[in-house]
């Protein structure tokens, strides 16, 4: 019997003694955990050494991919090193056992958390060391790569161990745990997706990923957001970039791991232990916890629910139905926290109540109780505007959305939109009738549907988007002037917005036309014809003449007009595109760009006579051609 | 000294304590005395420190126990459910001990080998009978030293030589160490043997408190034949538990002193009487006969 006693643990607040137990308990964790690390980084080293390759830059790939492991394995292993350290905290015969030894509270917890620490930086250490030794005997060494994967491997690591040990102090289930630990890590996110998928269903103009999408949510997700950021410092450039990169992740790690570990020190000092068994342990979080669990059951549940089945009821089923599911959701919740299917009784009026507020929430966001869908903005108070996701003809490379500052046209967008909002039901049916397009004897489109997104950037630095998916398009709308169809396609139409819609992606680079070709010519052998250099410069040219001169249209309905103006055949140009970093360096790419030729496009035209390649053109004549009008 | 006053606890709005007082003198053997849920096993876990009471105050030699190490030290206790670790034998957790309690006797472990014999020390205490886990139980609490000793329903499981050899080490204990014993059960008779303080617990309060002798000198059983078939009024003042009848013989029991009891029935000039000691179970059925609880059935 050698254990000798320190003096810390004489005052309670540290025992060498149970974190001796905890490692001849649990060591099997500790190596799982190293004997992965040493396949992630000093075996991977290894197998992969090639005298033939530049071995300083193989291996320090190789140690950049391998931080990537950190988030699987920090995530899996943190969870296992908390269940197993803190597991007693979940059994009566346990926490009477281990708090009946003359160890304070915070004694009990410091030792377990110091040995899950060392769980990781012993493991991490090896296996460091290992792959230094490996790096020396093939004469790579990476000393600051191979310690920074150490670091980040067991900050990350602790990090979710930190997390596992926070979410165990709540519980007093071990069953619980692991649930409580997967649901937090991606809740955020999860209730950001569902709230958009609600907002989404409750209002017209809203259409995005908004909520999900924003840096916060991302922060507030864990796994995603280290994923993406040490994803960042593996496909970084520089070795400066994967340094910023990583302590940037250890950063982020650290801060919130401590901030953890205190609330969870601070719930075990008040913890009751006879809540072992519990799910919920602390008073003050089982309403929240039957408020929470009864409203991502709605908002999940009723989103599958409405999806399947009642899609075509509208909106107030899709409130109705989340409110019944939170009301079951509550229910379930409220047997968890009592232990017994036979609640219904004594908890009827407080699951009553989720279901009430979230139908009260929802209506009131149906009933558009904050404005949101007769928002339009001031134009005096709009810096510029974003026209994007509007489906027009042709569908050639003129797909992009396009930015517009001009306070003019600034202005006729937004009256566009006032227009738009004052014909919400026909908005709202749209998104409900299913299939809205419809064809003519001929075979043209007549009516049919376009998406039409708006980011209003404001003066004030403010941001606002709108995003009308379904704008119903017809025949009788477009040959009304005044109508907002009418007016959004004469909007495309200018040749200021055409430019934007086209070149777009060339904006304020160098561009050379280096290639070009016909597609979809009349010559069903072939398929294509390609042009030469000189022939490719001077349609570039007209291209641009054309553009310029209002003689390249775009179509909302895929008509008569458009059938009658556009060629099956486009012209593909291959460019080379140049841009000048601040720094003076030189960056160039390649893109292409595809223009349908347009009847209307007159100097396009004119050097195609010229160049003989008229005959090429493939018209979209439907009676000569019936089977390839479909899709494009 | 154990001192708790007025400990009150509640689980879910359940009251499991309610304003519980008692007092266990130093190098006492207390038998905490009741029926099921009556709050012993909650009581002896804000004793040990397990548990945070919600009001009132747990004292042992003057200081508070909860979340006090020094204490702590001084306590060993042997709960109703015994929890080892996993695999840990009966060597294992005294090692586990040396390093946590700085009164572990190394010695005294080796001593009691030979009283615990039966018990493999070098298996797993989990895959050892229950008997056999309460042996052990016993062996490491000893070798604590501790100053106080809390038991909740220690000899469950024992078998009787064992249970006979381990009341004797426990009262070795008291008599040279002055040890204070603490212990619940519902065995009243191995507690009258044993203890020489009884409290009487009944939904989450002590009902009674005193030396086994004051307890039994409190209540006495009088078997009487009185002159006439039926009972005499008896006087209002005079406090009669329970009365039966078989044939002439009434059977009463009544609060008071034997003497005091027997001189006030002679005044009926009874044809036959005589006062009867009561036994620990009997009290404790009569004591908590007023408290609406149906002891005779569980009981007798």
């Amino acid at each position: 019997m050698p254990f000798e006693i320190s003096s810390s643990e004489k005052k309670g607040w540290f025992s060498l003694t149970l974190f001796r137990k905890n490692w001849a308990r649990f060591w099997p964790l500790a190596a799982g955990y190293g004997l992965i690390q040493f396949f992630v980084l000093p075996m991977d080293l290894i197998t992969r050494a090639d005298y033939s390759r530049n071995m300083s830059q193989l291996f320090a790939n190789r140690i950049l991919s391998a931080t990537t492991w950190a988030v699987a394995l920090g995530l899996v292993f943190g969870l296992l090193a908390a269940m197993a350290l803190f597991f007693y905290l979940m059994n009566s015969r346990s926490v009477g056992m281990l708090h009946a030894l003359p160890i304070r509270r915070e004694g009990l917890f410091l030792t377990n958390w110091l040995t899950g620490l060392s769980f990781f930086l012993a493991p991490n250490a090896v296996a460091a060391l290992i792959a230094l030794a490996v790096e020396g005997v093939f004469g790579a060494l990476q000393p600051a790569l191979t310690l920074r994967w150490f670091a980040l491997h067991t900050v990350v690591a602790m990090f979710f161990f930190c997390f596992a040990v926070c979410c165990a102090m709540f519980t007093g289930h071990i069953l619980a745990l692991p649930v409580f630990y997967g649901v937090l890590n991606g809740l955020v996110a999860g209730l950001c997706l569902l709230a958009d998928n609600a907002v989404n269903v409750l209002l017209v103009g809203y259409a995005g990923n908004d909520l999900v999408n924003a840096a916060l949510t991302q922060w507030c997700t864990p796994v995603w957001h280290l994923l993406r950021k040490l994803q960042a410092v593996y496909e970084a450039e520089s070795i400066y970039d994967t340094a910023a990169g990583t302590s940037v992740a250890m950063g982020y790690c650290l801060v919130l791991g401590a901030a953890f570990t205190l609330v969870a020190v601070v719930v075990y000092q008040h913890r009751q232990l006879e809540r072992a068994g519990d799910v919920v342990t602390v008073g003050w979080v089982r309403p929240i916890f039957q408020w929470g669990v009864g409203i991502c059951t709605g908002l999940s549940l009723g989103t599958i629910l409405y999806e399947n089945f009642f899609r075509r009821q509208g909106a107030w089923a899709f409130a109705v139905l989340v409110a019944l599911c939170a009301v079951l959701g509550a229910f379930v919740a409220r047997m968890f926290l009592k232990k017994t299917l036979r609640v219904f009784a004594e908890s009827w009026k407080s699951c009553g109540l989720v279901g009430l507020c979230m139908l009260l929430l929802l209506g009131g966001a149906r009933a558009d109780f904050f404005g949101y869908q007769k928002w339009t903005p001031d134009p005096e108070k709009v810096e510029s505007v974003y026209l994007g996701n509007v489906q027009s003809a042709p569908y050639d490379g003129g797909w992009s959305g396009v930015e517009i500052a001009d306070p003019a046209i600034v202005e006729e967008i937004v009256a566009l939109h006032r227009d738009l909002v004052k014909e919400l039901d026909v908005l709202e049916r749209a998104r409900w009738d299913g299939e809205r397009d419809s064809t003519s004897p001929e075979g043209w489109e007549t009516s049919t549907a376009t998406g039409l997104r708006l980011e209003y950037h404001m003066k004030n630095s403010g941001f606002e988007t709108r995003w009308y998916t379904s704008v119903p398009i017809s025949e009788e709308a477009l040959a009304d002037p005044n109508s907002y169809a009418a007016r959004l396609e004469e909007l495309l139409n200018r040749p200021e917005v055409l430019r934007e819609i086209y070149l777009a992606q060339i904006g304020e680079k160098d561009v050379a036309v280096t290639a070009g070709w016909l597609s979809n010519v009349n010559d069903e052998e072939r398929g294509e014809a390609d042009l030469t250099e000189e022939q490719t410069r001077k349609l570039w040219k007209a291209f641009l003449e054309d553009l310029e001169g209002g003689r390249i249209h775009r179509y909302l309905l895929d008509g008569r007009e458009r059938r009658e103006n556009c060629y099956y055949t486009d012209v593909d140009f291959t460019l080379t595109l140049t841009a000048y970093q601040p720094n003076g360096e030189r960056e160039s790419y390649t893109n292409h760009l595809s223009v349908t030729l347009q009847n209307s496009a007159s100097a396009m035209m004119k050097v195609l006579q010229e160049e003989e390649l008229s005959g090429l053109l493939r018209s979209r004549d439907l009676e000569k051609y019936p089977d390839t009008q479909q899709g494009y | 000294m154990i001192e708790v006053q007025a400990v009150s606890k509640s689980f879910d709005g359940f009251k499991a304590l309610d304003g519980l007082s008692m007092t266990v003198p130093t190098g006492a053997i207390y038998g905490l005395v009741g029926p099921n849920g009556a709050g012993k096993s909650t009581i002896l876990r804000h004793i040990t420190g397990v548990y945070q009471q919600d009001s009132g105050l747990v004292l042992v030699d003057g200081q508070t126990v909860y979340e006090n190490p020094a204490v702590k030290e001084k306590i060993a206790d042997i709960p109703d459910e015994l929890y080892y670790f996993g695999s840990a034998s009966t060597r294992d957790m005294a090692r586990f001990y040396k390093g946590i309690y700085p009164r572990f006797d190394e010695k005294r472990y080796e001593t009691l080998r030979e009283v615990f014999r039966t018990v493999d020390e070098k298996r797993p205490i989990r895959r050892l009978s229950k008997g056999m886990q309460k042996q052990a139980a016993f062996w490491l609490a000893l070798c604590l030293r501790p100053e106080v000793l809390v038991l909740d329903e220690p000899v469950d499981g024992l078998d009787p030589v064992m249970r006979r050899q381990v009341w004797s080490l426990l009262m070795s204990d008291v008599a040279q160490d002055g040890t204070t014993v603490l212990v619940s059960s519902h065995n009243l008779r191995e507690l009258e043997d044993v203890c020489d303080h009884v409290g009487i617990l009944s939904h989450g309060k002590v009902l009674v408190e005193r030396s086994l002798s004051d307890l039994q000198e409190n209540l006495v059983k009088m078997q009487v034949v009185f002159q006439t078939r039926d009972l005499p009024e008896l006087p209002e003042d005079m406090e009669v538990l329970n009365v039966q009848q078989v044939g002439r013989i009434h059977t009463l029991i009544v609060r008071g002193r034997a003497d005091e009891v027997t001189n006030r029935l002679a005044v009926y000039s009874p044809i036959l009487m005589d006062a009867l000691p009561l036994t620990l179970e009997e009290i404790f059925i009569y004591e908590l006969g007023g408290e609406d609880y149906a002891v005779r059935d569980i009981v007798l």
